[in-house]
């Protein structure tokens, strides 16, 4: 079986317009790919910073997959949530990037789009009563399917440095160049 | 096949149990010296029983400096660094722990990086890049000789995979933002403005876990710079691609 480890961190998150950010983020893969070791989900703290307006997150990645096929490359969803001085949380962004298909070292840009509020009173509710809304299938986040339906903002962009190794990917004639 | 030739670092401790050391002698009749400078890779290639194969990483570099853009908190600031890694990795030679010295920029301009310069060499064994280690600092302040010592901040990085950075590269300096826990309540902040205590983290580790640090709040100021670089040995015949 052909493995693959991916090694890295969830850097930053830029361009949003709240201070305090934190990020959910998981790895999905097709069928074919089993997790080894590793956690493929998790949460980053509240982040911000004391003089620019980006959020530090600097959360860990470290996973270790083994692939049977190539379909389901593994991809990694990011949902960045603002928080508000009361503690209420609501989702500022949501995006998506499938890992890098050659080894070696890569730094994503993952840009992020979020729910557009569809009138004055929900643009209301999203600057003063904690949140705008939220997406309530997160399986649109990754499919194509239904999203003719839903109307979206550009929002900021999460920035992941990745380091990829793989190993015996050539014994099953798979390239990479 | 020849197989393994010690590393010969200064200061290497051997740690290969004795029970390890008795069972290669025989099979390698050659003469290897005893002394603490080699450390032997157990490679595994003569002894068909333990087939764990191991790639070991040389990891030397330095934390170069430390640069607040608006002066630090306080003035003299000093780290406690400490090297975390997976199961499967064993420190094969290199301090585990340190503190470094007492810095200040104070004679110089107020947004000077403060330089540390100190060296981190270690060398590390391990089956499976899973686990893969990495640093974390804390970054501690004080203020003028009698003062008490406070948190200014953590920061953490994994220490550079295998060789993955172009050549060019190597010579940047890699920075990692400092970020600093914050009250969790309103309570505890005036509580620490009162007493003049800021909060600390009780197990830093807990930011190196994803699942651990749900509900912490933290602000970043400041980062540190590292300049790293990675010798490995006996990673490609165990069949790992790290190049483009």
């Amino acid at each position: 079986m052909a493995e693959v480890h991916i090694i890295g961190q969830i850097l930053k998150a830029v361009d949003f317009a709240e201070p305090h950010l934190y990020c959910k983020w998981c790895l999905q893969s097709g069928n074919a790919w089993r997790l080894v070791q590793g956690e493929v989900q998790g949460q980053s703290p509240v982040a911000s910073h004391r003089l620019q307006n980006c959020s530090d997150f600097v959360q860990p990645l470290d996973i270790h997959l083994s692939s049977a096929a190539i379909q389901g490359w593994p991809r990694l969803l990011v949902e960045v949530y603002a928080v508000n001085v009361l503690q209420q949380s609501w989702p500022v962004g949501y995006g998506f990037a499938h890992i890098p298909t050659t080894p070696g070292a890569h730094r994503l840009e993952i840009a992020t789009w979020k729910v557009a509020p569809s009138g004055w009173w929900q643009s209301l509710r999203e600057r003063f009563g904690g949140g705008g809304a939220a997406l309530s299938k997160t399986d649109l986040l990754f499919s194509g399917v239904e999203r003719y339906k839903l109307q979206t903002l550009t929002s900021g962009k999460v920035i992941v440095d990745l380091k990829l190794i793989f190993r015996r990917f050539e014994d099953y004639g798979v390239e990479f160049k | 096949m020849s197989t393994s030739e010690g590393i010969s670092l200064p200061g290497n401790q051997d740690p290969t149990p004795p029970r390890e050391k008795h069972k290669q002698k025989p099979k390698r009749g050659r003469k290897k010296s005893k002394a603490p400078k080699q450390t032997r890779c157990a490679a595994n290639t003569m002894d068909a029983k333990t087939t764990a194969s191991y790639f070991s990483v040389c990891i030397t570099g330095q934390i170069v400096s430390a640069t607040f853009p608006l002066g630090p908190d306080k003035e003299f600031v000093f780290l406690r660094y400490e090297l975390v890694a997976g199961p499967d990795w064993q420190l094969a030679s290199g301090p585990q722990h340190g503190l470094t010295q007492l810095a200040t920029n104070r004679s110089g301009h107020f947004n000077e990086p403060i330089v540390f310069n100190m060296p981190i060499e270690v060398t590390y064994k391990s089956t499976s890049p899973f686990g893969w280690p990495q640093i974390l600092v804390s970054v501690f302040g004080r203020n003028g000789s009698q003062g008490r010592e406070t948190l200014l901040g953590y920061a953490h990085v994994h220490l550079p995979v295998f060789g993955s950075r172009r050549p060019a590269e190597n010579l940047e300096l890699v920075q990692t933002p400092i970020l600093m826990p914050k009250c969790p309540s309103m309570l505890a902040d005036i509580t620490s403005w009162l007493l003049r205590r800021e909060p600390e983290l009780k197990d830093p580790k807990v930011l190196l876990d994803n699942l651990k640090c749900k509900g912490l709040s933290m602000e970043s100021y400041g980062s540190l710079e590292f300049q790293l670089t990675t010798v490995m040995r006996g990673a490609r015949k165990l069949g790992y691609h790290w190049h483009a």
